[in-house]
């Protein structure tokens, strides 16, 4: 039997990036390069470990925005369309580099690698919910939700009916999506406040992660420190992230991705090539990426070497190596000093491996074999397991914490943004106002139901936690705050038409295919009556 | 699949929607909140937005002594009471203008519950409120100091919930766990019969016994008294002491289930203990009640060989589960008690030096050190156990730099307070000069106590910074060593048998262990067992 257990944990999310209203949409391609760069290599090789027969686990969460993405037609039948650009860029680059031996290949290398993703994604007629829901059913990746839209808990348990909100249709919609009730729920921004984990549990929640604070602060201080979970007073269990080991993962300066044989994030040729060239595979008049980036890191300064990717994949199969011979040791030495099986708990970005990180599912891919294979002090395991297997743990309240900077929630809530949590909570009590009043009346006219839907829509999507944060990390800035501002005008001009009793169907019908997340979202959920 | 785009016009439609509606933004939409919520250790944020209907009403209301009325944001603290609007354990006011704002609010209270109402304050001192925000919890911004090594035990979607007193008993729980198929997978009914004819003997036996039910309540097993008239069929028949076994082996034999019988104590052990010869006639119905039984429990192992031997009752059938009404239920080990034995803080940190206090084990050494080190750390604490040619002058060096409370000398201990001292000291100390034998050295590991030592010592079990420090013969070395211990020895994390020397038996491990063997039961049983 092992010593211990690493337990990594994936948390795949996106804000919710539809715009039905124009052909393309630049901010769309965030969905599809994640779907190329991270998800279809990731699945590709989680089904793998399956196929051998690899002893593995790990956990993913997929935020329920990300879901109704991935399930959305119209975003497939885009990606599809996107993804024959790309090849067909691809083979323009192969005839204009026929010159240059080695970029030629690097293109076909890419022609291949694109053409892949497309046949994967075709051959499940793009519903990846579902590749994700037949690996769950197998029993090594365990698949949990997150909560609605991805709002920040804290902050919305201002209204406490806006957070019912983003927990229950949030869950609902993971349901009726995979089938199956999540086991466990990723924290948007791993945000905790002591009461939270009361609601969790109401919705059947077993365990949530935490910033390594949240639990090395708890009350009362934690016997084992991150490596063992604790149970909140609720009885969910909150994990906590081992902080040394996610930042050999995370860190571009201190981890393994920025090691020079690895490709170049910011060399895109979608910055460099000819515009005219380009345009026809552009999603607009302006340049953008388009996932072909011929170079690697190579050191410090602008010029870069060519990308090798047999050389890449040979470095993330040393650094893997490498990775797991420290937790190795770590675990033998924790497994000395403790009363229970220890268990590191490495949660990441999802879009970390693949999208930043372009080695990252190969590097992964070789943790999980080499720990299956290489050693025997420690198991992968996914959370629910490791709680199946250990089922007593100390009892404390985590401290109200986030993985933000410094582990609190400025970075979500400060001079930049605070007016986003003022629109916010103006609309949460206008939501729970219209709530009220509509579930009182014994029948509601087929039109209003359909606008308060909508209301309800329009309210979780403003409240995307990564809006505040795009704000305060001054990237894409103009487009999260306009999103916030679209969506809470949309909201009240319903809310106003709903209590006036003139909502146009029409509109609505507008406003339903523009804004259409969580089709069944439940607005009786606001209503405290 | 879907096409990836819409008609044109259904497109155009979309971006004129969207551009009409936009163009009803507004920044101050309104409403009647006030919103309160925590950035960080210290700081909140509070957004209010307040309708001019609502204040106009107050202001119908109040009449003229709303004039010159200051629209105010008081805070409460609110920290575990029910607040009635009154009661609040401290409360101040912001004045704040607008019908709509917010504003960044520091706080060095931490660790208490705030919540706040907007409003206006009177000219008369009346404050009217007209929304109150929700509570919330300003947590610190740091380590907690509070300790507690209680937990709990949940089962899967939190089938089963148990409050366990000491995580480090998670072993025992987890056996339950694996073991926690079959029978204990649903909730057990059980019937238990406690007759005892002597009425103080029977009366300590049910007060015991309900301590115990309520114990296993958690784990799903629940205790119905036989003689109170059974109604339902239970699992199995619980017996305690041989005047049960007719009433119980009746009802065993009617609903065919297994009767269990609890021999707290034998005949044979009873009169011993009281210096008598055997009652003949009580043997004779103790074998007859054994015969009765299908399974026997009994407090320890001397008991149970002796039933196996005197009465050929079967091994496999004959369990052990100690009781606890029969003495004091030991209380858990108190490291502050011992400290104060040898009048030393209960609370602080102690080191521990154990052996001849000379100069080739280091005691000098030590003491130099420890004159720094508790110039510097006010709450370092040290037991010199043992004696030496050195020990006077130790003693009076300790003294003479007024050290004398936190250094203390305490001559040779016996087995049972040197165990007691070493369950109570945070670390171990051995700054030895010359070789030294590593007994001491294991014997605190084994303990789970971090042990610094030097290089000199030749002390191969310590590895330095795992579970102790390695450091060198010399004061500035000592010193360091003595100051990473003392401000976390708990950072070396080696606290590997810290439950064997603090663990007492508990009720609650009972009621697992008594769970686990309703399981065994009642798993044999199935197999055609009883």
């Amino acid at each position: 039997m092992a010593n211990g257990y690493l337990s990594f944990v994936l948390h795949a999310h996106l804000p919710f990036v539809r715009h039905p209203e124009y052909d393309q949409f630049l901010e769309e391609l965030w969905f599809f390069e994640a779907i190329t760069e991270t998800y279809i290599p990731l699945l590709q090789r989680f089904e793998a470990l399956d196929e051998e027969s690899v002893p593995w686990g790990l956990t993913i969460s997929i935020s329920p925005s990300l879901l109704a993405m991935l399930e959305d037609e119209l975003l497939r039948a885009r990606y599809q369309r996107r993804m024959k650009v790309l090849v067909e860029l691809c083979e323009r680059e192969q005839e204009r580099l026929k010159g240059d031996p080695h970029f030629k290949y690097l293109a076909g290398w890419y022609h291949d690698y694109f053409k892949n993703c497309l046949d994967y994604f075709e051959a499940c007629n793009g519903r990846l919910s579902t590749k994700f829901k037949a690996l769950h059913e197998r029993g090594n990746l365990e698949v949990i939700s997150c909560v609605g839209t991805h709002g920040f808990m804290p902050h919305l348990a201002a209204i406490p009916k806006t957070m019912e909100g983003q927990l229950e249709n949030g869950f609902a919609y993971f349901e009726s999506v995979m089938g199956f009730k999540a086991n466990g729920a990723w924290l948007p921004e791993c945000a905790y406040y002591p009461g939270l984990d009361e609601r969790l549990r109401d919705y059947g929640i077993r365990f949530f992660c935490t910033e390594s604070s949240g639990i090395e602060y708890s009350n009362p201080a934690p016997v084992y420190g991150v490596h063992a979970p604790l149970f909140t007073p609720s009885g969910v269990a909150a994990f906590g992230r081992d902080h040394a080991c996610t930042k050999q993962v995370w860190s571009a300066e201190a981890g393994f991705p920025g090691d020079g044989d690895y490709r170049e994030f910011y060399r895109d040729i979608g910055h460099e090539l000819d515009f005219d060239y380009l345009k026809p595979f552009l999603p607009g008049d302006v340049r953008s990426d388009t996932g072909i980036k011929y170079h690697r890191i190579t050191g410090p300064g602008y010029n870069k070497a060519g990308y090798d990717p047999e050389s890449a994949r040979k470095k993330a199969d040393q650094h893997a190596a490498q990775f797991l011979s420290q937790r190795v040791s770590h675990i033998d030495y924790l497994k000395s000093t403790m009363g229970v099986a220890p268990v590191i708990v490495a949660p990441f970005d999802a879009e970390l491996f693949g999208h930043w990180w372009f080695e990252g599912p190969t590097w992964l891919d070789y943790v999980l074999r080499k720990a299956a294979y290489d050693q025997s002090s420690l198991e992968t395991i996914s959370l629910g397991k490791y709680l199946d297997r250990n089922p007593v743990h100390q009892t404390a309240y985590p401290v109200t914490s986030s993985w933000g900077h410094k582990g609190h929630f400025e970075y979500w809530l400060n001079g930049e943004n605070d007016w986003m949590l003022d629109q916010l909570t103006a609309c949460g009590w206008r939501m729970v106002e219209l709530a009220n009043s509509f579930n009182q009346k014994k029948t509601v006219k087929k039109l209003n139901d359909r606008a308060l839907k909508q209301c309800a829509r329009e309210l979780v999507l403003a409240q995307s936690s990564d809006w505040p944060f795009i704000v305060s990390n001054g990237t894409s800035q103009q487009y999260a705050e306009r999103r916030v501002r679209d969506h809470c005008s949309r909201f009240h001009y319903l809310a106003s038409a709903l209590t006036e009793d003139t909502v146009d169907a029409k509109e609505l019908e507008t406003l339903e295919l523009m804004d259409n997340i969580f089709p069944d979202i439940n607005w009786r959920v606001y209503a405290e009556n | 699949m879907k096409a990836a785009t819409y008609e044109p016009e259904i497109m155009e439609r979309m971006r004129s929607v969207g551009w009409k509606i936009g163009q009803t933004y507004t920044s101050t939409p309104g409403g009647n909140y006030l919103a309160f919520v925590p950035i960080r250790s210290g700081l909140a944020y509070l957004h209010w937005s307040l309708d001019m209907e609502v204040i106009k009403a107050v202001q119908a209301e109040e009449g003229d002594a709303f004039n010159g009325a200051r629209q105010t944001i008081r805070l409460y603290d609110v920290s575990w009471i029910d607040f009635d609007g009154t009661n609040a354990h401290q409360q101040f006011d912001i004045e704040v203008d607008g019908l709509w704002g917010h504003y960044y609010w520091r706080t060095d209270r931490v660790e208490r519950y705030w919540m706040a109402e907007a409003g206006f304050r009177l000219k008369n001192g009346k404050y009217r409120a007209l929304a109150r925000s929700q509570t919330i919890f300003m947590d610190r911004g740091g380590r907690c100091g509070r300790s507690s090594t209680r937990g709990m035990y949940v089962g899967g979607r939190f089938e089963r919930v148990v409050p366990v007193d000491n995580i480090f008993d998670a072993s025992t729980y987890e056996r339950i766990h694996r073991s926690w198929s079959g029978s204990l997978a649903e909730d057990l009914e059980i019937t238990f019969f406690a007759d005892d004819p002597n009425e103080e003997s029977a009366s300590r036996l049910r007060n015991y016994l309900a301590e115990l039910h309520q114990a296993t309540d958690p784990l799903g097993v629940h205790f119905e008294d036989g003689t109170d008239g059974n109604t339902t069929k239970p699992k199995l028949v619980h017996a305690h002491d041989i005047d049960s076994v007719k009433d119980a082996a009746k009802l065993a034999k009617t609903h065919k289930v297994p009767l269990v019988l609890s021999v707290h104590a034998s005949e044979r052990e009873r009169s011993g203990m009281r210096g008598r010869e055997p009652d003949e006639a009580i043997l004779k119905k103790e074998a007859a009640a054994l015969k009765k039984a299908d399974w026997v429990i009994t407090p320890h192992s001397e008991t149970r060989n002796h039933l196996i031997a005197d009465y050929g009752i079967p091994e496999e059938r004959t369990m052990v589960l100690p009781d606890l009404f029969q003495g004091v239920i030991p209380q858990a080990f108190d490291p502050g008690t011992v400290k104060k034995r040898y009048h030393l803080h209960p609370a602080r940190p102690l080191a521990l030096y154990s052996g001849e206090v000379s100069h080739a084990a280091g005691a000098d050494l030590l003491m130099t050190a420890m004159e720094h080190v508790c110039g510097v750390n006010e709450e370092a604490q040290l037991i010199y156990a043992g004696s030496g040619p050195l020990r006077p002058e130790l003693e009076q060096r300790a003294h003479h730099a007024g050290l004398g409370d936190r250094i203390r000398f305490v001559g040779h201990v016996n087995r049972d307070h040197f165990t007691d001292l070493l369950a109570a000291c945070e670390f171990v100390v051995i700054p030895a000069r010359t070789w030294q034998d590593e007994g001491l050295a294991q014997l605190a590991l084994e303990n789970g106590k971090p042990v610094m030592t030097t290089h000199q010592a030749r002390i191969g079990c310590v590895n330095h910074g795992q579970n102790g420090l390695v450091v060198y013969d010399n004061p500035g070395s000592v010193i360091w060593g003595l100051q990473e211990m003392f401000n976390n020895p708990r950072s070396l994390g080696y606290q590997g048998s810290h439950h064997q020397v603090s663990k007492p038996q508990s009720v609650d491990g009972l009621a697992v262990e008594l769970c686990i063997h309703y399981n065994t039961i009642l798993s044999a049983s199935k197999k055609g067992g009883a």
